[in-house]
């Protein structure tokens, strides 16, 4: 009986492992070493690491169990330095190889590597890369960074030192690219500016990791032998060992399997001559494994989605339990339809821009959609509920492994408050789910806003950077002004949040006090100068600053306040920024409030039911509002240095209609009365009572707050009408 | 025989490993206090720095006599260079470029010094003269690079990577030496380029030609027949008669 139990048994395994052998086979690794010089003695520091630190990687991944025939090596004119080093000797490594360098190093060499390597090349060895399969790759040498595009973009050149070529990051980036679409590469240059390259290389699939930042160098050291600190530090993290033999403690968590997240954390926090950077656009370093012996690297690889933050892979759900989920950086904002990146809150009374970044991790090029929605922040995860933005956008032939930025004006904006947006993709084979809640589909993403409204009475905030844009420690004065009252002119309030650690000589013109978010300086409304002195900032240092304008309530309409921010150093102006905040014309947002009073009105309607808010919808619905909005293109104009926009004005008068609002408004009562519980309704009737109060006296800002205190107290109708549960 | 058979057993014990480069031997020695930096000789003087005090020396080659010193223009001097009519001087920090009057120090001119660009800290190491331009030695990790500037204008004419961290240089002219320092660790070794107007093609021809006596080197000149080399873990200046040149010439096979 137990003879027949082991037969069964043997048997299962042999069956399990039968059926778990392709999987693990399923993905092949290979490696392109390539060493951009050529060692010609020992022992020279800045020289011989072309050696030592080609065979340091090369034995590493020869112990991960990778094979002669998976590692392809450029290095010098091909031919193999003969150190008098016995550690770094091919023949005492690795008994029976007589030479590990393939092919000399060469400009065209290097491009034909990956060339080969995706079409295959039996001439010379080389298998055609699969997708799904793992290349780990490696450039030693030299490189320059070349100043930056006007995008933003770090320029760079690495140098084949030993035949005087080079190569650009664009070049870099075309060589990677030839891989077959969902290659996963694990990236590692040791060059100085390497971080001006990871913007060019980065990819749904790649980890790379730079010896430094763009604009800085990098440096040896003095180990066993002379090695480069992060081909040092990287080689022993992934071999997990140094090249004499000491164990290094790279894996973190003792689990026996070392990710490249591991080793990369390794190598990061031990390289102390530069800052090494790493730039993992979905986060996968913590996947995939170098050692051959590790099965294949889980790494989704189908359909379409967008990220929910910065390091979601794709995974549903995604691990929203240990992330913010709702801030990803696939959906955003812009005032302008300026391609920026940087989210803005949306900005009530005018044309916003949505901004969508939509991924293809499959293999294959595909046809999508993205439907970009808003909604009340009650019906976050209720789909039916969503209103779209703009009407959904196509996007034709994204290509495999492709990123694509899409966006779409935002015309009607609701009323200043928090919302949520959502993009929802659907692709053939790869459709969006039911199911509403942004983690539980990686076809889904929502962020949460905040719209905001910048006329009479309103807050205008606007983050940027106080900058050194040295390359040593500086002391930088921060000047704020603004131009001279004029007769009749706003004085608005002006304060300058800065950082609460920020270390700095003295104030004047104003004043600085310490609150729990930091420092805050204030501009009297008698001084027009204000000087924060001897603000000390590192080489290149940034710290984020906010400015608030807050403009008085007896403002004119169409007045503007100008606030000017700038760094200086000793006395010479080094950079700065103008910020202009316009009290927008008052018919125009009242004409966009009624808009947004409209649409809610008519949910209320259909949710309710609400005979007044029925009646109210239809009223507002059948009048024709004035087609002008309120534009803030002037202010950020300013911010931006475009031209002036035109402010349109509204030719229409609607005071009558908000009369026609006001006559309504004991029926709107009545309604909510009956769709509030009593203790959900007095915040109800205060509202009312406030717009009932404008009505009285034409006082649009209060209108538009009782609009908002309406929309706020009638949140608990709608959060159980339309929540789930 | 055990021992021989045991010996062929090992694996890699016969390995073929790179010629050594030969090295440079002393044929004279002058007797210096330590703490000096920067060479550069002058018709049969060497000038130097004293970095206790940052006063330049002239000092008689035959005997090691200091015959005059001058006012360095720069507060912490760190290389010199003989342009065959004044000196030149510039600092670690390596903001400007100095040439001075060798007999009554006056600043003739002064031009700024080229820079590297990035973040990291680096140092003016070393000058040298070719003879119609200044080299300039930067160190900056593996950016350290040697540096061709118009002594007229101050615009860099061409610039290449130093291979090693270059604390010191010298030319006669056609070549250009440098001595590279390992930390200490390892003994220096002089590094040699043609110079050409070509940074690809100078590049190229880069080759070890000797190693040097010390590990710690702080000075290189060329004296029209010889290299005089200081080093600051020796209380001498050596010149030395270089091996046969070159042992292989760099570049693609």
């Amino acid at each position: 009986m137990k003879v027949r139990t082991l037969l069964l048994g043997i048997i299962v395994c042999l069956l399990l492992s039968a059926y778990l052998a392709p999987q693990a086979a399923a993905q092949h690794k290979y490696a392109v070493l390539i060493s951009a010089g050529q060692t010609q003695n020992d022992d020279q520091m800045y020289h011989s690491e072309y050696w030592y630190d080609l065979f340091t990687m090369y034995r590493m991944l020869i112990d991960r169990g990778f094979t002669h025939n998976d590692i392809f090596v450029l290095y010098g004119n091909g031919t193999d330095f003969a150190s008098a080093h016995t550690n770094y000797q091919v023949a005492t490594a690795f008994p029976g190889v007589t030479q590990i360098t393939d092919f000399p190093n060469a400009k065209s060499n290097v491009s034909d590597i990956f060339s080969w390597l995706s079409t295959g090349n039996p001439a010379h060895g080389i298998p055609q890369v699969q997708p799904g399969d793992f290349v780990f790759y490696w450039w030693m040498g030299h490189g320059a960074w070349d100043g930056d595009s006007p995008t933003g973009n770090h320029l760079y050149h690495a140098l084949i030192q030993n035949t005087g070529e080079t190569v650009t990051d664009t070049e870099f980036a075309t060589m990677l690219s030839q891989l077959p679409a969902c290659t996963v590469v694990n990236a590692f240059v040791m060059t100085c500016h390497s971080g001006a390259l990871l913007d060019d290389i980065e990819g749904l699939h790649t980890v790379a990791h730079s010896s430094c930042r763009y604009n800085q160098n990098s440096s040896s050291g003095t180990f066993d032998v002379v090695h480069a600190d992060f081909t040092y530090h990287a080689g022993s993290a992934l071999r997990e060992m140094t090249p004499n033999g000491t164990a290094a403690a790279s894996d973190a968590d003792n689990n026996g399997i070392l990710t490249v997240r591991e080793g990369n954390d390794y190598a990061h926090a031990h390289v102390t001559s530069s800052e090494t950077v790493v730039s993992d656009y979905r986060g996968l370093a913590p996947r995939p494994v170098l050692a051959n012996a590790q099965p294949a690297a889980a790494i989704p690889t189908q359909g379409v989605y967008s990220r929910d933050y910065a390091e979601d892979d794709g995974t549903e759900p995604c691990d929203y339990l240990h992330h913010v989920w709702y801030e990803g950086p696939d959906l955003w904002v812009r005032w302008l339809d300026d391609q920026g990146t940087t989210p803005q809150n949306p900005e009530f009374g005018q044309t916003n821009y949505v901004y969508a970044r939509v991924h293809n991790i499959g293999c294959t090029s595909l046809d999508a959609t993205a439907a970009l929605s808003w909604s009340e922040t009650s019906a976050w995860c209720s789909p039916a509920s969503w209103m779209p933005t703009s009407p959904p956008v196509t996007i034709s032939g994204l290509g495999a492994s492709e990123s694509r930025v899409i966006s779409a004006p935002w015309i009607a904006v609701p009323l200043p408050g928090k919302y949520c947006l959502h993009t929802t993709l659907n692709a053939p084979g790869d459709a969006a789910n039911g199911d509403g809640r942004a983690f539980m589909d990686n076809n889904k993403v929502q962020v949460n806003v905040t719209v905001e409204d910048t006329v009479s009475g309103w807050a205008d905030r606007s983050y940027w950077w106080l900058e050194n844009g040295r390359d040593e420690r500086t002391k930088v004065d921060l000047v704020v002004t603004r131009p001279p009252r004029r007769a009749g002119g706003p004085v608005p309030a002006v304060e300058v949040l800065l950082p609460p650690d920020l270390e700095f000589g003295g104030v004047s013109g104003g004043e600085m006090r310490t609150t729990a978010q930091g420092r805050v300086l204030t501009l009297p409304a008698t001084s027009i100068r204000v000087v924060v002195r001897g603000i000390v900032l590192g080489p290149q240092e940034r710290r984020e600053a906010r400015l608030t304008v807050r403009m008085p309530r007896q403002a004119r309409l169409g007045q503007t306040a100008v606030i000017r921010v700038s760094e200086q150093i000793d006395g010479q102006e080094m950079g700065g920024i103008v910020f202009t905040t316009r009290v927008a014309p008052e018919r125009d947002v009242l004409a966009q409030s009624l808009r947004e009073e409209q649409r809610f009105f008519r949910i209320l309607a259909k949710a309710g039911p609400s005979p007044t808010a029925e009646r109210l919808a239809r009223i507002l619905g059948g009048v024709k509002l004035p087609a002008g909005r309120v534009d803030f293109g002037e202010r950020l104009a300013v911010h931006r240095g475009l031209e002036k926009a035109k402010v349109p004005t509204a030719q229409v008068d609607i005071r009558p209609l908000l009369r026609r609002v006001g006559e309504l408004e004991p029926g709107l009562r009545e309604d909510f009365r009956r769709l509030l519980d009593e203790k959900e309704f007095p915040a109800m009737a205060l509202a009312l009572k406030e717009l009932r109060a404008s009505v009285r006296t034409g006082n649009a800002n209060q209108f538009i707050l009782a609009q908002e205190a309406i929309m706020n107290a009638s949140k608990p109708f709608f959060r159980r009408r339309i929540a789930p549960g | 025989m055990a021992v021989l058979l045991a010996v062929l057993a090992m694996p890699g014990a016969f390995a073929a490993t790179a010629p050594r480069v030969p090295e440079a031997r002393p044929i004279a020695s002058l007797p210096i206090p330590a703490a000096r930096q920067g060479l550069t000789a002058v018709e049969g003087h060497l000038w130097t720095i004293d970095t206790r005090t940052g006063v330049l020396l002239k000092i008689r080659a035959s005997d090691g006599k200091t015959v005059a010193t001058l006012r360095s223009p720069v507060a912490k001097p760190r290389a010199l260079a003989w342009d065959g009519k004044a000196l030149w001087c510039a600092g670690a920090r390596g903001d400007r470029l100095y040439r001075i009057d060798p007999k009554e120090g006056r600043l003739l001119k002064s031009l700024p010094a080229p820079k590297l660009k990035a973040s990291s800290s680096t140092t003016l190491e070393a000058l040298a003269w070719d003879g119609g331009h200044l080299w300039v030695g930067i160190a900056a990790g593996w950016s350290s690079s040697l540096i061709q500037v118009d002594p007229e204008s101050g615009k860099v004419l061409q610039s290449i990577f130093a291979e090693g961290y270059p604390r010191a240089l010298a030319s006669d002219g056609k070549s250009l030496w440098m001595a590279n320092y390992n930390e200490g660790k390892s003994p220096s070794m002089l590094a040699r380029w043609t110079i050409l107007k070509d940074a690809t093609k100078m590049s190229l021809t880069h080759t070890f030609v000797a190693c040097l006596p010390g590990r710690d080197p702080s000075g290189l000149t060329w004296d029209g027949k010889g290299l005089w080399y200081a080093d600051r873990g020796m209380k001498a200046f050596q010149k030395l008669r270089l091996p046969a040149e070159p042992m292989r010439e760099g570049g693609p096979a």
